[in-house]
Formats: structure tokens, sequence, C-alpha cells
């Protein structure tokens, strides 16, 4: 098939009614979350992952990826109207938006922001297909040290952009791994770490351990937040911005589009780095940078650019090399390992409809959210003040039955109390949840790649340092894993943290 | 006056935890397990490995808290009120009765002592609330989803 000839039967299959209501129904859910506190889109995905058991892979993937984009135009709302970040992919809207927003310019930062998103969505997924192919033909040159150093670099360029201590990060990383390995070693069928029991030698499965950390653990840790912000104050007229507005924020959104797109790609990137980066930028082009922070329009428009490509362009990784370059990637991994399906550089060739129905939903569900939530604006800020006794204890109900479903069994809801447990008392000791769960859902990949390639080797590990791709890899590993002992990397890093 | 240095304890109990914690895995992984070769690694090789690098990082760890000693870091337990512990036990009830009672009263009885939790002893609110989320649930998993959910002795709903 030509690119065009994809291009359509992508269309083909997203525009069928199931499909179309399962994209939806992702970017409503999505938003929901978005405009949430206290759960977020990797609690809502891993929620809904036991409801995606019914539906086709194809339509499964579509409504998870629904929610991840539409977190980000949920987020951005309750950002711009209350200061208060849904998702900390908007906490750099904050900045601006809700200054705006108190210069009773709310509607041209909502706006902006969904236009904004709108482009750069749009704009990333063009070149998610033009970078799809030429990605697939270099992931077919991967042999086991390749993906080995992959992995490796993946996990480190996650614990090194993780918030607070690198160390606790990679410790987090490590333990994810170790979790991993838990249940019936897939090379020689040995039970590992079950003790006898018959519910651990299958493993510790993937949505009770993400349902508890970013589903149970996020709820515990919101008990303690208060919600700030005063939505009644806020004037909604005029959501369409003015010409001006425009002129200030076109080039800000391509800005914040390419940057976005690139960061995505590369493993621990996606839209957090985007739109905190795309807003530094920014501040740096502008002629008058003094102003940012005090409701410029330019400080709303390149990081919601930047967070919406940056949340596209970490499709490409998954679908073309099969590895997830953050949390949110690594739900939707699982989700697919789950239904049988292995994404890599076969999946275009073995699985059209998945990979381009996926890629062309993405751009249905900007359209849907650019018509569907200018107008109901209103409505999610209503949502927003559902009481938390209510809203708390319904999302655990949630996360109980919706755990017990997967396998109709009772040892899933401990196995999801004890990892909420373990994230709640993570987050008390600053340990980063993120690069466990990426370990966790990674962690048969890299000991399958790292035995395969021992043995291919004979054991000998200069193997992942005498090929190119593996080389390079491993050596920008190593870098960042040794950068404590560099100080002008130290201070580099201290600048990224967000 | 001199000041008083302590080290951070909550970063001393955790690395001391997951120190103890990696042990246990390095033990585990040779006592139970076969590690191989390099060559040809066996089951136990990567739990060993990385449990061995848990407990360097956890030393590490361990150190870092001691030599950076200042002013005294404690988990702060202030705003909560226990509430997560009494989820917390709340979820266990649950799995432990959800066979038992079945679901519709679990998610019942859970939903009651959750509104009770958060806003006071105002019954009235408590059970509405619990029987319309009960209900609700039931219509979407049972009816909607088709999901097996138990009965529980009782044998209705």
């Amino acid at each position: 098939m030509s690119l065009t000839e994809s291009i359509i039967y992508g269309f083909g299959v997203a525009l069928t009614p199931a499909n179309l209501f399962l994209c939806f129904m992702g970017a409503i859910a999505g938003t929901l979350v978005g405009v949430l506190p206290g759960l977020g889109p990797v609690g809502a995905m891993s929620i809904l992952l036991p409801v995606t058991f019914a539906i086709s892979p194809t339509g499964a993937l579509i409504m998870l990826a629904g929610i991840y984009y539409g977190s980000n135009y949920g987020g951005s709302i309750t950002s711009i109207l209350l200061n208060v970040p849904g998702e900390a992919t908007t906490i750099a809207t904050c900045l601006d938006g809700y200054a705006m927003a108190k210069k009773g310019r709310a509607g041209p930062a909502l706006g902006i922001s969904a236009f904004g998103s709108f482009i750069a969505g749009t704009l990333a997924i063009c070149g998610t297909i033009l970078f799809a192919f030429p990605l697939t033909s270099f992931a077919l040159k991967f042999g086991p040290p390749e993906y080995f150093g992959l992995i490796c670099m993946g996990l480190v360029i996650l614990t090194y952009l993780s918030r607070g201590s690198m160390l606790k990060a990679l410790i987090m990383a490590v333990l994810g791994i170790f979790v991993s390995t838990i249940g019936m070693d897939s090379m020689t069928g040995v039970s590992r770490f079950s003790f006898g029991n018959i519910n651990l030698r299958e493993g510790v499965g993937l949505v009770p351990i993400a349902m508890g950390m970013f589903g149970l653990g996020e709820i515990l840790t919101s008990l303690q937040e208060e919600r700030k912000g005063d939505v009644s104050k806020t004037k909604l007229a005029h959501l369409f911005p003015s010409i001006q507005d425009w002129k200030d924020s076109k080039w800000p959104i391509l800005r914040g589009t390419i940057l976005g797109f690139f960061l995505g790609i590369l493993p621990g990137g996606g839209a957090l780095i985007s739109s905190f980066a795309s807003y530094a930028i920014e501040k740096r082009f502008s002629t008058h940078p003094e102003k940012f922070g005090t409701g410029v329009i330019e400080g709303v428009a390149g990081p919601e650019a930047a967070n919406n490509s940056g949340a596209q362009a970490a499709f490409i990784p998954l679908l073309t090399l099969g590895i997830p370059t953050n949390v949110v990637t690594a739900i939707l991994l699982g989700a697919l390992l789950i239904h049988g399906i292995t994404p890599g550089p076969l999946l275009i060739k073995e699985k059209p409809d998945l990979f381009w129905g996926v890629v062309t939903s993405m751009y249905i569900g900007n359209v849907m959210l650019l018509i569907l939530n200018l107008p109901l604006i209103p409505l999610w800020v209503r949502i927003l003040h559902v009481p938390k006794f209510i809203l708390f204890p319904v999302i655990m109900l949630f996360c109980l039955i919706g755990v017990y479903s997967v396998n109709n069994n009772v040892f899933d809801i401990f196995v999801m109390i004890f990892f909420g447990m373990l994230g709640y008392l993570a987050k008390k000791l600053d340990f980063e949840p993120a690069p466990f769960i990426l370990a966790v859902v990674l962690g048969p990949m890299f000991e399958e790649n790292l035995r395969q390639s021992l043995i291919y080797s004979r054991g000998d590990f200069s193997i992942f340092f005498t090929r190119p791709i593996s080389l390079l890899f491993m050596l920008i590993a190593v870098l960042l894993v040794i950068y404590p002992f560099i100080p002008w990397m130290k201070t580099k890093r201290k600048s990224l943290k967000i | 006056m001199r000041n008083r240095l302590e080290i951070n304890r909550k970063d001393a109990l955790s690395a001391l935890f997951l120190l103890a914690f990696s042990i246990f895995i390095c033990f585990t992984s040779l006592s139970t397990l076969s590690y191989g070769h390099f060559h040809l690694p066996g089951p136990a090789f990567l739990p060993f490995w990385s449990g061995v690098l848990m407990g360097a990082m956890s030393l590490g760890l361990l150190v870092k808290s001691i030599m950076q000693a200042k002013e005294a870091v404690q988990i702060s337990f202030r705003g909560w009120s226990g509430k997560p512990l009494y989820i917390l036990l709340a979820l266990i009830a649950y799995g432990l009765l959800f066979g038992i009672i079945g679901s519709f009263f679990c998610n019942l009885f859970f939903m009651i002592g959750m509104i009770l939790l958060f806003k006071g002893k105002r019954w009235f609110l408590a059970i509405g609330g619990g029987l319309v989320t009960a209900l609700g649930f039931h219509l979407v998993f049972s009816f909607w989803l088709n999901v097996p959910l138990p009965r529980g002795i009782l044998g209705i709903f």
C-alpha cells in the first residue's frame, strides 16, 4: 500500500461506528480526567483497561489513546480557569493562562489552547505518518543487544528526568525490573518468587499494579491536597482569539509543535518535558520576556501546542519499535500485550488496521475535542465541583471491580491494594512511581534481550559496546548515570527539574 | 549555640528497608533458583543482579542521608487525620468480604463507610449515596458489561 492508500485505509478503520464511538468515549473520558485533579491519564487508562478486553485491539488502543490526548485538553481548562493543573503536562499553561484569566481573558486563553492543540496535533500526526516508515526500516536492523541498549537508555532517561532524586528513581526502576521477574521464567518455565502461591505463578499483572499505583495511590495522596482557585470569578466570554492573538501565537504554536514532536519521540520525553521546554524557548524568543508570567498568550500557545504534539509523537516509538518511552505508552503497550499483539517493526505490515486506524483516529479525536470542548467548558468546570466524598470512593470502587473483572480473581484486589499502598508510601517518601511502572512493563523484554545477547556472545558483555547502535544507546545511558560526577550536567538537570 | 544535625530519617529508613529487601532477593534467588553462567544465564540471573544493584543503590542512599545531615526531616502526617489508614482497612475488608457477601453488599457497605468517613455521621446521605452507587455499579458491570460478579452467600444480586 502506498502512503495515501494507507491513510485512506486508516480513515476507513477509524470511521467505523464502533471505533468512532470508542474514540469519542476516550476523548471525553480523557478530558474528564484531565479536568479532575487526583486522577491522571495513567490511572484512568489502568481503570478502563479491563473494559477494553471486550473490544477489538484496534478499538481498545483508539479509546486509550483518546484518554491520553484528551487529558491534555482537559488539563488546560483547569490550569487556565483555576490555576489547578489537572495534569502535570499543563503546569506550564498555568503560568500565563491563569494570569490571562485573572485579567478577564480566559476565553482567548482557552481558545488558543484548544486551537493550538488541534493544529499541533494535526501536524504531529502528519509527522507520525512520515516518520513511521523510515523508523520501521531502521528498527528492522535491531537485534537483542540493540533492544537491550534502547530499553536501558529509555529507563535511564526517564529516571534522569524524574522529579527529585535520580538515585531514588533508579531504585524504583530496579525494583520494577525485579517485580517483572516474579512468576514463570519464559526461557526455562521455572516459577520464580511465587512461594507456592498459584496466583503468583502467572506473575504480577500489569493492571493491578497500574491501578494500585496510579489509581488508588493517587487517591490516597490527593486526600491531603486541597483544591484552590475560584472559578466563579472567571469570565468566559469571547472564546475565540482575536486577530492580534493569532498573530502573537502562530510562531509559538509552530515552534511548540516541532519541539514537542521531537522531544516526544525520545525516550523519557513526551508531553511533560515538551511543554516546559516550549515555555522556556518562547520566553527566550520573545521581544518582551519580562511580561511572561503576567498573562501573555505566547506562554499558553507554545506549551499547549508542545504538549499535544509530544503526546502524539510518543506513539511513534511504541508502534514502530515496540518500546514505550513514557508511563502512558507503557500502559498502552501493556494493553496491546494483553490483547496478544506485540508492537514492533512488523506491526505496520502485519496489523495495518491497528497502526493506521489508531494514527488516523488521533486526528478524528482532535477534531472531536475541538468541536466539543469549547462549548462544554462550563460543564467541565461544574464537574470540578463534584465533592470528594462521592468522587474518591466511586473511583476506588471502579478500581476494585475493574481489577476483579480482569481474571475474576479476588487475589488481584489484594495485589492492587498492596501496590496502592506502595504508590502512596513512595510518594510520601519522594520516590517516583513512573520509572517503576515503566520497568515492570519493559522488564520481560529487558530480561529476554539481555539473556539472548549473552547466550549469543557466549557471556561476553562487550557485545553491547561493539555494535554501533547498541553502543550509542549504552553510551547515552552510562553518561546519564554518571552525571553526579560531572558538575555541569548536574546544573543542567536542575534546570530541567519541574 | 550549635545547631543539632540529624540525618534525613525518611531516606535512611527507606534505604535500610530496601537494603534488607535486596538481601532477601539475592538470598532467595541463589537458594531457590539456578543462577546459570554468563554464557547461559539461568532464571536467578536477573533477580540476583537486580537485588545486588538495589542493595548498592540503597547503601548509596543511606550514605547520602547521613552525609547530607542537616535539619531533621520527618514523614509528615499532618492534615490527613488517618484517612489513608481507614481507607486501607476498608479496602482489605472489601477484598475479604467480596466473595462472602457478594459484590452488591460490598459496594453498598464500602460506599456507606466512605461517606461516613469523609462527611461524619450523616447516615441518610451515606445510606442513600451507598444504595445509588451500589445499584449503579451493579447495572453497569453485571447487566451492561456482563462481568460475573460474586453473589455471595445470600445469593441475591
